[in-house]
Parts: C-alpha cells; structure tokens; sequence
C-alpha cells in the first residue's frame, strides 16, 4: 500500500522536475530551435511521467486506464506540434540558417542560403 | 488549497493586463489563450467542471483559432 | 488611400497616449459597474436558499438525471437553452452573409506529412471524445455545448492541417448546414412531442425515462444533448470555414 503511494509520488515528483527544467531551458537557450527542444523533449517527458504517477495514485482500473490514454495521447500531440511549430518557424526564417555550420535542411528545400 | 488559488488568481490578473498591455495582436492572443487555462483551473479548484470544461474547450481552443484567422485576413488586407 | 509622409514621431506617440488613456478610462468604468453591480448581491449564504435547495434535493427524482447542471439547463430551463441556440443560428447567419465570397474556397497544401499520418491517427479519438462528452451529459460532466465545440475543432483541424479543400470535400457546407438545422429541428421536435405527450413545451418525456445511471435515461435530455451538440458544433465549423476562405495560402 504504502509502497505504492511512495511510486507514485516519485513519479509525479520527477515529473515536476523535469518540468522545472524545461523552464530553466525556456528562459537560458539562445534561439528558437534550442528553445523549442527543451519544450518538447522534457515536456513530453513531464507530462508522461506525472499521468504515469497519477494513474498508480488512483489505482483503480477504469480510471487508470483512462489517465494513461491521455498520457498516450500527450506522447503522440506534444512532438508532433513541436515538429509543425519547428517547420513554419524555418520556413518563415525566424531564426536565420545562415548562421549555423551545418543545415542539411535547407539543400531538402533546394534554397541556397 | 488557498495558496495554490491566490497564486493563480494574480497570474490571472497579471496575464489578462499582458492581453491587454502588448501593440502585438499575436502575443495578445496567446495571453488570452494563456488566461482561458488559468481561470479554467480555477473553475477547477471551486469544484465546477461543466464550466471547467467549457472554458477550456471554447476560451483555449475556438477562440485562439478564430483570432488567428481574424489576424490573418487583416495583414493579408495590409500587405495587398 | 493616400498616407501622410511627414507625421511627426510626437503625433504618432500621443495618439498612442490618448488611445491608452482612453483604454484604460474604458477599463476602469467597467470595473467600477461591476464592483456595484457585485455589491448589490446578497452576502454569501451557504447554499441555503429556496431555489437551488430544491434543485439540489428533487432535481433526480424530477429529471432523473445525474449531472444537476445538465438537468438545469435542458429540463427546467430548456426554453433559455432554446433562446441560446437561437443567438448562436443568429451569429451564424450573420457572419456567413458578411465574410463568404465566394463559393470555392482557395486551397493550402496543408502541413507536413508527420503531422497529417499524426492527425490521422488521432482524429477519430477526438471524434469519439466528442460524442462521449455529447451523449454522456446527463451522467458526467459537459453536455451537448461542450462536446459540440470539440466537434467543430475536428473541422479546424481539417481546414488547417489538410487544407480547406479536404474539409470542404468531406464536410460540404451543405452537410454543416443540414447538421445544424437537423439538431435545431430535433430541439424544437421534442419540445412539440412534450406539447403533445405531456402538456407543456418541453416537458420531459415521461415514456423514455429508465434506471437512473444508464446511457438510455433522463427522459429527452441525451436527445436534446445529442441535437444541441450537432448545432453548436456544425454553427461553429461553418464561422470557421467562412473566415479561413482566401487565407491560409502558404504552406509550412
């Protein structure tokens, strides 16, 4: 009983520091790109681990069930809206690809930068 | 539970005058957006989940959308 | 529409002064009618009060339906709920008129392959969610409006992810007005059927009700549910599809 009280809040501790990093990573990376890794990576892994916690916490099997179908749904949506913001934002040239060393995306594109 | 609530409530009053403060129309949007999920934990916190849920699917979802497209045809209007 | 080349910086600021100025005298004159308007109600009295202690005790017996909310506002205030859809046929109405120009709309190539195979995948949860939420309303917590507006970010979805032409193939403006007037006829059909079967506009339907707790209970509420939620959602998606014409014409 107690041990699985102490899981879960394990999770959702872990959960909640991953989703201080993210913010720590937000506020400190330089551009758009390295910004937007930081929200997808470690958000995706926050959300999945507090409902993960949630889903032990609650224990009961229907309403598990249903908290880890949202967390499925977070690891499906959250990388892929960070792939559609990442593409529009290149595409619109937010961040210049001039000034990285090596941008295999832009020969895809067939612009010469 | 009263922490967690005034805590919120001043992230609302301080997001709804960020809508308010920006020339942007774009960072407007997302604060509006922004407000919609904190008042929908709100809602939350005082045990209303209808409304929770209204909130969040009209305040954070439709309206954003709609605004988008409103700022969308007004710059495509400037720029012919 | 001829623009003066030699405003002056001075000018420019203070008209954004005086537009502040004015926006904040605005703000707060509606902050000042609300703290009246605030102050006159009655001082918080616990719940105790005739009304919504009635409510609160008959309200399952009356309606036989779990979510108090849901029974409020389509048994004992279905006629409001009916002047609501009303004002949002009317909304609908007036933007259609104002905003579409033309019948076709013009077309983006959408999103990138990952988030169209994505969205493909996850559409049909978000549709089923929909109708949960729609038909569930008398059990759990949302109801026809909520679970509606779901159904109309499916459309939002279509229109912005695929496209406007893939939303206008697979939900044609026809289908999205026949859903709305369908649900607004299933609204006005059941408060005729009350007319007839009960005595009253809207009454609940006596012969429907069942064990309190199941899917197929509650009298009419889930129809009325299940006809506000094809409005609402239909009425939003067509404001949507009318205002997204024309734009939207780059890809990313």
């Amino acid at each position: 009983m107690t041990i699985r009280l102490i899981a879960a809040y394990l999770l959702m501790g872990t959960g909640a520091a991953f989703a201080v990093v993210t913010v720590l990573g937000l506020l400190r990376f330089p551009d758009v790109y390295t910004r937007m890794h930081a929200a997808a990576v470690v958000l995706t892994m926050s959300a999945v681990l507090v409902t993960m916690g949630t889903a032990i916490y609650v224990w009961d099997f229907f309403l598990s069930a249903k908290i880890i179908l949202i967390g499925i749904f977070f690891l499906f949506s959250n990388p892929m809206a960070t792939h559609a913001i990442a593409r529009a934002s290149y595409k619109r040239e937010i961040a210049l690809p001039r000034e990285y060393e090596i941008d295999a995306y832009s020969d895809y594109l067939g612009r010469d930068v | 539970m009263e922490v967690l609530e005034i805590i919120l409530v001043i992230f609302l009053v301080f997001s709804a005058l960020m809508a308010v403060r920006f020339d942007e129309e774009l960072i407007s949007i997302i604060f509006l957006s922004i407000f919609s999920l904190i008042l929908t934990a709100l809602y939350l916190l005082h045990k209303a989940a209808d409304v929770a849920l209204a909130e969040a699917v009209i305040g954070a979802g439709l309206n954003t959308a709609i605004f988008m497209s409103a700022i969308s045809q007004i710059r495509h209007g400037d720029s012919d | 529409m001829e623009i003066p080349t030699e405003t002056q910086p001075e000018v420019e600021s203070l008209n954004k002064l005086m537009k502040k100025t004015l926006v904040s005298v605005v703000l707060a004159g509606v902050a000042l009618a609300l703290y009246r308007s605030f102050a006159l109600m009655p001082g918080y009295q616990g719940l105790n009060l005739g009304l919504s202690n009635y409510i609160i005790e008959s309200g399952l017996k009356d309606t036989g339906s779990l979510n108090l909310i849901t029974a409020v506002l389509y048994d004992y205030r279905a006629f409001d709920s009916l002047g609501e859809s009303t004002v949002i046929f009317g909304a609908v109405s007036g933007i259609v008129l104002i905003l579409s120009r033309k019948m076709l709309p013009v077309s983006s190539k959408g999103l990138s392959f990952i988030v169209k195979r994505t969205l493909g995948i996850m559409t049909p949860f978000i549709a089923l969610f929909g109708l949960y939420i729609m038909s569930h309303g008398h059990l759990t917590p949302g109801g026809g409006f909520q679970g509606g507006v779901i159904l109309a970010a499916i459309s939002i979805i279509f229109s912005i992810v695929y496209g406007s032409a893939f939303d206008y193939r697979r939900y044609s403006p026809q289908t999205k007005t026949a859903l709305e007037t369908g649900g607004a006829l299933t609204f006005l059909g059941l408060g005729l059927a009350g007319i007839l079967m009960e005595g009253a506009f809207l009454q609940n339907l006596g012969f429907l009700t069942a064990e309190t707790g199941t899917l197929i209970s509650a009298g009419s509420i889930p129809y009325i549910n299940i006809g506000v939620g094809f409005k609402v959602g239909a009425g939003l998606a067509i404001i949507f599809y009318s205002m997204i014409q024309k734009t939207f014409e780059e890809d990313f």
